[in-house]
C-alpha cells in the first residue's frame, strides 16, 4: 500500500504531548484518539465498540463548538502543535460521529464491502 | 439500436465475451486513467496501474506543462520502472541495471554503455500512450489508429465544464478488487434506485423528499454513448448532532448541500435542478464522475478479467483554508466512504448468483435507463468490424 502520510495541515504538522490549555480536559483521549492519518482513525473506530466509543464521542461533541473556534485562530497550514493535537483529536471525532448519530449497534455494520479488503490511499 | 428493459447480464459477463469487448471496447475507447490533479506541476509524476492491458502507465508531468503517459517498463529487459507511487522527480533509474529516463520517456543513462554493441537510444524511448487532457482529467486511447478524436468521444460533454474540476484537492482515495465483472461495478453507481434501501443505514434522508419518497431523478439524459442525470437533495434533510457541528462555519457537504453555485458550467447541474445534490456521469466504458457544488468523486472500473475488477475511487473537494473547513471536509468524506462500501458489496453476490445460471436476465426499470443504455452502447461497439 502506498504510504503517503501528507498532514491534513500541510506543512509542519508537529504534533504535542499537551493540548492548549482551554482544552485540558479532553487530554485523556489525547493518547488513543488523536490521530493522523484516515487509516488509523479507522482501524481506531473498528477497534472499539459502540460503548467504547461512546464517552469519546460524548466528550467531544459538547466541546466542538469551542475546538473549531480556537482551531479557526490558525491557517490550516501553520498551526502550533498543541493545536494540530487537539486537531488531530477532532479529526478524529469527525470521522468516528456517524456510528452514533446514526445509531448504529457496532462500530461497522453489516453488508458493507470488507474493511480488510477495503484499501484507503487518501493523503491525510 | 432499442433500450432493452430485460438485459441478459448472465451473458454480458461470459469470459468468452470480455475478451471481444477487450478488443472492441476497450481497445477502441478512450479510457479516463486519473485526474491531473496526480500530477500538478512540472516534474510531478504518477503511477497508475491499468489491469485491463495488464500495464502500468507512468504518467509524467514535463517541463512545459504537458502531462504524458508511458508504459512504466524499463526498455532494457523489461523491469517495472517505478514501484507505485507519486511525487516529483525528473529521471526514472531502473532498479534493476540503472537504466535512466526523462520525464519525456528518453533515455539519458546507461550504465557501462560501452559493452552494448548496437544501441541505438531513440529505439529504446520509454512507450508512449497515446494521451489527451480533458478539464483535468487524462484519457488514453489504446489503440494504433484511433477511430475517434477525444472529442468526438466525449461529445457535447467536451465544451461544457471548463473550469469545474480545478481548484480542488484531493480528499480521500479508495481501492478495491472486486470479485465480480466490471458491467456490475459501473451499473452499481448509475442509478438511483437503490438509495432509499441500500444507504438505510448511512445516508438515510440524504436524496428525495416527502413529495418524492422514491427519489426520482428530476435530471436524466442520455447521449450518444454516455449518460448523465441529477440525483435530487432532500429539503428536508435532517442533520445529526455531529453534522450540525461538522457544517458550523464552512461548507456543507455530504449527506447535506449548499444552494447551486451560480457560476457552474452548463455541464454541471445540466437540468439546472433547484434542490440539487449532485450529478452523476458516465462516461464510457468505465468511468463515472460524481459532480457536486463543492465536490467530485471519480470511480474508476478496470477489468482484471472476466470476473474480477479493480475500482478506484479518488475524491476532490473545494480547497480548505481553515481547520474548520478540513474538519467538515473530514466528516462528509467518511460519511461518503462509508455509503460506498455499501455500494461495492452487491457485486460479489450478484456475480455468484449470474455464475450459478439461477438468473439470466435483469429488469430495468426508468430509473435505471444508464443502465439500460449502457448495454445499448456497448452492443453497439460490440457490433463494430
Amino acid at each position: 500500500m502506498q504510504q503517503d502520510s501528507r498532514p491534513a495541515v500541510g506543512a509542519s504538522g508537529a504534533t504535542s504531548s499537551e493540548l492548549p490549555t482551554e482544552f485540558s480536559d479532553l487530554s485523556i483521549w489525547m493518547a488513543d484518539w488523536a490521530l493522523r492519518h484516515e487509516r488509523d482513525r479507522m482501524q481506531k473506530l473498528l477497534s472499539v465498540s459502540v460503548e467504547e466509543l461512546r464517552p469519546f464521542y460524548d466528550a467531544m461533541l459538547a466541546r466542538m463548538p469551542d475546538v473549531k473556534i480556537y482551531l479557526d485562530q490558525f491557517p490550516l497550514d501553520a498551526m502550533p502543535a498543541e493545536a494540530q493535537t487537539l486537531f488531530d483529536l477532532a479529526m478524529t471525532f469527525m470521522e468516528t460521529a456517524h456510528v452514533i448519530d446514526l445509531r448504529w449497534k457496532t462500530t461497522d455494520i453489516e453488508d458493507k464491502f470488507p474493511h480488510e479488503r477495503f484499501r484507503i490511499k487518501s493523503p491525510f | 439500436m432499442e433500450l432493452q428493459t430485460r438485459v441478459p447480464i448472465a451473458d454480458k459477463i461470459r469470459p468468452e465475451r470480455y475478451q471481444e469487448e477487450l478488443r472492441k471496447v476497450f481497445g477502441r475507447a478512450w479510457l479516463c486513467v486519473a485526474h491531473t490533479a496526480d500530477v500538478p506541476a512540472p516534474g510531478s509524476y504518477s503511477v497508475v496501474e491499468v489491469p485491463t492491458f495488464k500495464t502500468s502507465l507512468l504518467i509524467t508531468r514535463t517541463d512545459n506543462g504537458d502531462v504524458r503517459a508511458f508504459h512504466n517498463a524499463c526498455t532494457h529487459r523489461g523491469n517495472k520502472l517505478i514501484r507505485a507511487g507519486k511525487g516529483s522527480r525528473r529521471n526514472f533509474t531502473c532498479g534493476f541495471h540503472a537504466w535512466t529516463f526523462s520525464n519525456e520517456g528518453k533515455l539519458t543513462g546507461v550504465p557501462d554503455e560501452g559493452q552494448f554493441k548496437d544501441l541505438d537510444r531513440e529505439l529504446l524511448s520509454l512507450p508512449e500512450v497515446r494521451a489527451e487532457v480533458w478539464q483535468g482529467h487524462l484519457f488514453v486511447n489504446f489503440d494504433r489508429e484511433p477511430r475517434y478524436s477525444l472529442r468526438e468521444w466525449l461529445g457535447e460533454m467536451y465544451d461544457q465544464f471548463d473550469g469545474y474540476f480545478d481548484d480542488r484537492e484531493e480528499l480521500s482515495h479508495y481501492e478495491v478488487e472486486v470479485n465480480a465483472n466490471w458491467h456490475l461495478g459501473v451499473n452499481s453507481f448509475t442509478e438511483g434506485y437503490h438509495t432509499r434501501v441500500l444507504h438505510r443505514n448511512t445516508a438515510p434522508d440524504y436524496l428525495g423528499s416527502r413529495d418524492n419518497v422514491h427519489r426520482h431523478r428530476p435530471f436524466m439524459e442520455l447521449l450518444k454513448r454516455h449518460s448523465r442525470y441529477s440525483a435530487p437533495a432532500n429539503p428536508g434533510h435532517r442533520p445529526t448532532a455531529a453534522e450540525v457541528v461538522a457544517y458550523t462555519n464552512t461548507r456543507k457537504l455530504v449527506p447535506a448541500y449548499g444552494t447551486p453555485r451560480e457560476d457552474l458550467p452548463p455541464g454541471v447541474n445540466p437540468g439546472r435542478v433547484a434542490n440539487w445534490a449532485f450529478d452523476v456521469v458516465e462516461i464510457f466504458p468505465n468511468f463515472v464522475a460524481l459532480n457536486a457544488n463543492d465536490w467530485h468523486l471519480g470511480l474508476w472500473f478496470w477489468p482484471i478479467d472476466a470476473s474480477n475488477t479493480l475500482i478506484r475511487g479518488q475524491r476532490f473537494m473545494y480547497k480548505a483554508r481553515t481547520p474548520s473547513d478540513r474538519l467538515g471536509q473530514a466528516y462528509s468524506k467518511v460519511r461518503a466512504r462509508e455509503v460506498l462500501r455499501e455500494d461495492l458489496n452487491t457485486m460479489e453476490a450478484i456475480q455468484r448468483v449470474l455464475e450459478s445460471g439461477a438468473l439470466t436476465h435483469m429488469q430495468l426499470s426508468q430509473q435505471e435507463l444508464a443502465l439500460q443504455h449502457h448495454f445499448r452502447v456497448l452492443d453497439e461497439m460490440m457490433g463494430e468490424d
